[in-house]
């Protein structure tokens, strides 16, 4: 099957104050599609970068990603903006709802990024899933970490997309919100067949995977 | 649901964050200044103006010492002009067997007066009211002195030459009434023109003075202008002259646009601190923003989605301030306009829409130019930082923000200020002053992150304050701005409009008199001296046709405007003098010097030499009584018109008008209660001619007090303008700086002790602010001073008190109440709700 993701001899080195600092070094990586792969190594030690490489926020100094099918080499922000609607997902460390949203509106407005019809519906439905039916109205201040995060994956999962990013999800929320987040993470991910790439420090959640990468220094010790 | 929904729901919620109001409020204030300013001074221009014509009963007005042929009335009717005619002379009516009276005639047509309205009574003590028309034939009318030196009685017949009247009605105000002498001299009888033949008083040798009375449209009257120049041109308007409103009347011209310099300016400082304000609010809610464009990015919207939701945001951020701007624009002139009607005793015309749109397109233009470049911005927003959140924080670029807020300045400022040169220095200082705020506050915190001494906690502050040195920079340019405009309000207010006002002394004088002959010259100056009348001595006078430029015949249709045409083509009065009038001052060249050699020489005003493209070197040539007399332009000369002296646009030096037909004019005050002494002059020098200029004089210092008041009025949303600086700057920074205390007081710092620091912060900014910010303004006031306004300026020792002072003191305080909140919540909410 080909892989949904691939990166191929990834470098990506910044200018620190005392000389370059080469946070990726010739990584490869790669997921294929329904796959859930963990990738896990002590803080700093470049998970988050080769996450944002391998979802087209960030450019690499060295090496290609294709993601879907396409070198993100060769696409524009703007065509690499289009790849990801509908199709790529995100959950992230610190929730990044729009505050000025409610939870409903939140989910449809990816949906209708995405471009898909009846968001509303659909946007509800999920809600539903996530169990925040009776949350519809309130806004993200007026929701708790964990229910915040829930709402995030609603958003995440509501376009049904081929490969979701996670960036330590759980990171910010207390052990029992965090269990429940997972659940239901690895739930939707299970019902709608999506790939998954989770950063996590926390080894039980990566057991839960089908592969555990670790990561140490900016290298990726293969699995 | 379509895209736009969102944007409207996001934006009505993101109206209750602060930063979105303090740019509502930003726009509020400058299109509110922009309106209320722009409403008021088309309204008292035109109030003004039609108040000009009233005195002259017309908008126009033709003068000769003898008929005006028949044309220049079908002309007029031609283009839809309304006409009237007018004749005055003196002349003497015989009442009942034996009593006669010196009385001044006047006939007129049936529509006079065309501005202005004539007022008349039944009987001396009668109700006055307004008359369909004027004296039915067989009739006349007489003014309340005629009526009481006659002691006649209603229905009496008094003899005018070879007609009898009827005496039947009270004049009790007339507007064109006190141009001549004999005029306010003799009273006043008023008969229809159709009687004036039957009188048999209008012969060759009478004095009668014509005048052919003009009112229309604009666009007619600029037209008959035009015409009557091109008659002029070609020698066929053999003594007619022609008057407009405000030509013949430097003085009221000069206050008139001394005034709209003051209000421009007035308003101008409202717009450019409104839009710092703007450009701040702006910032904050792009960085406020980011995250959100981040997110939308990472879930597939293009950058023109971007561009187009925060656009549209802004816009209609833009369109709500823009249009409360407009509703208390309007309320504001109409304020301005009753505290103005009452001032001028004039009915003020209704506003027009022209402000309107002003204020429409000032709020739109403004928006975009200060607050577009960090909105845009936002679409290049980078996904990165929603995963790392120390990845770089947007930056605008700090060049583009300039630029743009630059071009959208300088376009509202030559817009709107309608003088070249105001505009220009208001622009100039407004860069210098953001240039010196930027550079000395880069000094400073460079300097700042030098320190190494003092008690702990100010040494984190102070070297806290070194390391934000750029959003520390971008809050001390703030506070500059929002401090200036209340120094300046303070220079401005207290400094010039007091200088103004007193410029007119109530020894200006407010009569002159012309046709002195070199005979009596002595007599007369002795006359005034006897009397007891304040007088700057008489001046020579000789007329003379401008009729060659550097050796050029003088073309006077070749030049573009009206007013430099009627000028070129008209009478100049020529003076000679030994050594520079006081009041004048050179302002290129030298005076005339011995040392040049007596060849002859001029000394041209530089109002008329700018106006007529004369420069210094030109070879100027008058036609004097037949003759040519040519000099080089050796100085030009600014004149005080207001001061209400007898100046002239034109003098010559000694020796170029020997022999030349000279008569003197001179200028004195006569106080009001004095009017017997007129009437024993004129007795006296019975060819003099005397013009009381003392409605002139009452009106510019009308226009002056007026505008004074109008002015301090327009201050008050540079005040607010400031006030909303000040609030937008301590927003600013106020995120990093309250994190970091929070974080100081989860470590334990005490309450007491962050508060110690955050106001030393404060106060530190606020007094550099003050500083900075007190040497501008006095710059400021200098420049205006000399450049625009013409009047002197000494700055007091309290800008700079009120600068340092009061912005340590008040930006202390503000900046301490309003990071307040932090301070006494637990650490936890704030982290918690930065977290968020
Ligand atoms: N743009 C950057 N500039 C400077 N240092 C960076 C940048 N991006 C990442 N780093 C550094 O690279 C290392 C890896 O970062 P990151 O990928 O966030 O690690 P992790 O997510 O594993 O904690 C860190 O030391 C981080 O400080
Ligand atoms: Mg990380």
């Amino acid at each position: 099957m080909d892989p949904i993701v691939v990166a191929n001899k990834l470098t990506r080195q910044v200018n620190a104050p005392d000389g370059v600092l080469r946070i990726l070094d010739n990584v490869d990586f790669s997921v294929i599609p329904g796959e859930a792969v963990a990738v896990t190594g002590a803080s700093g030690s470049g998970k988050s970068t080769l996450l944002g490489l391998l979802a087209g926020f960030d450019v690499p100094t060295r090496g290609s990603v294709h993601l879907l099918g396409q070198d993100l080499g060769t696409l524009s922000e703007d065509a690499k903006a289009a790849l990801r609607a509908g199709n790529v997902g995100f959950v992230f460390q610190s929730f990044h709802l729009l505050p000025s949203l409610t939870a409903l509106e939140n989910v449809v407005l990816a949906l209708e990024l995405a471009g898909v019809v009846q968001a509303e519906e659909r946007a509800r439905e999920i809600l539903d899933e996530v169990g925040l039916a009776h949350r519809l109205r309130h806004f993200p201040r007026q929701l708790s970490g964990g229910e915040q995060q829930r709402v995030a994956l609603a958003r995440a999962f509501a376009v049904s997309p081929q490969i979701l990013f996670a960036d330590e999800p759980t990171g910010n929320l207390e052990q029992e919100s965090g269990r429940q987040v997972a659940d239901m993470l690895f739930n939707l991910r299970r019902d709608t067949g999506t790939a998954l790439v989770l950063v996590t420090h926390d080894e039980t959640l990566a057991t839960r995977c089908d592969r555990v990468c670790r990561m140490s220094n900016g290298w990726v010790a293969p699995s | 649901m379509s895209r736009n929904y969102w944007v409207w729901r996001r934006l009505y919620r993101d109206l209750q964050v602060s930063e979105l109001r303090v740019l509502v409020l930003a726009v509020a204030i400058a299109v509110t200044a922009v309106t209320s300013v722009g409403f008021f001074t088309d309204r008292v221009g035109r109030a003004m103006t039609l108040r000009s014509a009233e005195v002259m009963a017309a908008d126009v007005v033709l003068r000769s010492r003898s008929l005006i042929p028949a044309d220049y009335v079908t002309k007029a009717k031609i283009l839809g002009l309304d006409v009237a005619e007018v004749r005055e002379f003196p002349s003497v009516i015989v009442v009942g067997e034996d009593m006669t009276l010196l009385v001044s005639v006047k006939a007129a047509g049936s529509a006079y007066p065309l501005r202005g309205a004539l007022m008349i009574a039944d009987q001396p003590e009668g109700e006055s009211y307004s008359p369909g028309s004027g004296p039915v034939a067989g009739t006349a009318w007489g003014d309340a002195r005629l009526w009481a030196q006659s002691q006649l009685a209603r229905g009496a017949t008094i003899t005018l030459g070879h007609l009898d009247l009827t005496l039947t009605q009270v004049i009790k105000r007339e507007p064109d009434r006190g141009q001549f002498l004999f005029d306010l001299a003799a009273p006043r009888l008023l008969i229809g023109l159709q009687d004036l033949g039957a009188t048999g008083l209008v012969t060759e040798a009478s004095r009668v003075r014509y005048r052919l009375l003009l009112a229309g449209s604009a666009q007619a009257l600029d037209t008959y202008r035009r015409w009557f120049t091109r008659q002029q041109a070609e020698g066929l308007t053999e003594g007619i002259e022609i008057e407009g409103v405000g030509d013949e009347r430097p003085a009221l011209q000069s206050a008139l646009d001394r005034a709209a310099s003051y209000l421009g300016l007035a308003s101008l400082s409202a717009v450019i601190i409104a839009g710092a304000a703007i450009a701040l609010a702006a910032q904050l809610y792009a960085r406020r923003q980011t995250d959100v464009a981040a997110v939308m990015r990472a879930l597939g919207a293009s950058q023109a989605t971007l561009l187009q939701e925060f656009l549209l945001g802004l816009m209609l951020m833009a369109c709500v301030g823009t249009l409360i701007g407009l509703v208390f624009g309007y309320l504001g002139q109409g304020g301005l306009g009753y505290l103005a009607g009452r001032a001028l005793a004039v009915e003020l015309p209704s506003p027009s829409v022209r402000p309107v749109l002003a204020g429409l397109i000032s709020g739109l233009l403004m928006t975009l130019g200060f607050g577009l470049a960090p909105i845009v911005a936002l679409r290049k927003v980078s996904v990165m930082r929603l995963i790392r959140r120390e990845s770089s924080a947007l930056t605008t670029s700090s060049v583009s923000l300039t630029l743009m807020a630059i071009a959208a300045t300088t376009g509202l400022v030559f817009w709107q200020a309608r003088d070249g040169v105001l505009a220009m220095w208001v622009l100039a200082v407004m860069i210098v002053l953001i240039l010196g705020l930027v550079g000395g506050g880069w000094l400073f915190f460079a300097g700042l992150r030098k320190i190494r001494f003092g008690p702990s906690a100010t040494r984190y502050v102070l070297s806290s304050l070194g390391r934000r040195s750029g959003i520390a920079t971008l809050q001390l340019c703030a506070f500059g701005a929002g401090i200036m405009a209340l120094l300046l309000l303070m220079v401005i207010r207290v400094d010039l409009l007091d200088s103004w006002s007193t410029s007119i002394s109530p020894q200006a004088p407010n009569h002159f008199a012309i046709n002195i002959q070199p005979l009596q010259r002595a007599a007369f100056e002795s006359a005034l001296e006897t009397a007891n009348l304040a007088s700057q001595g008489l001046f020579p006078m000789v007329r003379g046709r401008w009729e060659k430029h550097n050796g050029m015949r003088v073309d006077h249709a070749a030049f573009s405007s009206p007013r430099a045409q009627r000028l070129a083509s008209r009478e100049f009065n020529l003076s000679v003098a030994e050594a520079l009038p006081e009041g004048n001052t050179i302002t290129r060249g030298s005076w005339f010097s011995p040392a040049k050699g007596r060849a002859g020489q001029w000394s041209v005003e530089e109002g008329l030499a700018e106006t007529l493209g004369i420069v210094l070197g030109d070879v100027l040539t008058f036609r004097i009584a037949g003759e040519e007399v040519s000099g080089a332009v050796t100085s030009l000369r600014r004149v005080v018109w207001d001061s209400f002296q007898v100046n002239f646009f034109v003098i010559a030096s000694p020796g170029l008008l020997v022999d030349r037909p000279t008569t003197y004019i001179g200028s004195f005050a006569l106080p009001p209660a004095r009017g017997a002494v007129l009437a024993g002059l004129i007795r006296q020098f019975p060819g003099v001619t005397v013009f009381d200029v003392g409605m002139l004089l009452e009106q510019v210092q009308e226009i002056i007090d007026q505008v004074s008041l109008v002015v301090q009025y327009v201050f008050v949303f540079t005040l607010l303008a400031g006030i909303t600086v000040l609030i937008a700057a301590v927003q600013v920074g106020a995120h990093d700086r309250l994190t970091e205390m929070a974080i100081l007081r989860a470590l334990g710092a005490g309450r007491r002790r962050l508060e110690w620091g955050l106001l030393l912060e404060f106060l530190i900014l606020g007094s550099i602010a003050g500083l900075l910010a007190a040497l501008f303004s006095v710059l400021a006031g200098h420049i205006l001073a000399r450049e625009v306004f013409d009047l002197p300026f000494e700055p007091g020792i309290a800008v700079w008190l009120v600068g340092i002072g009061g912005g340590a003191l008040g930006i202390g305080l503000v900046g301490l109440v309003a990071s307040r909140s932090v301070l006494r919540n637990p650490p936890l909410t704030r982290l918690q709700w930065i977290q968020s």
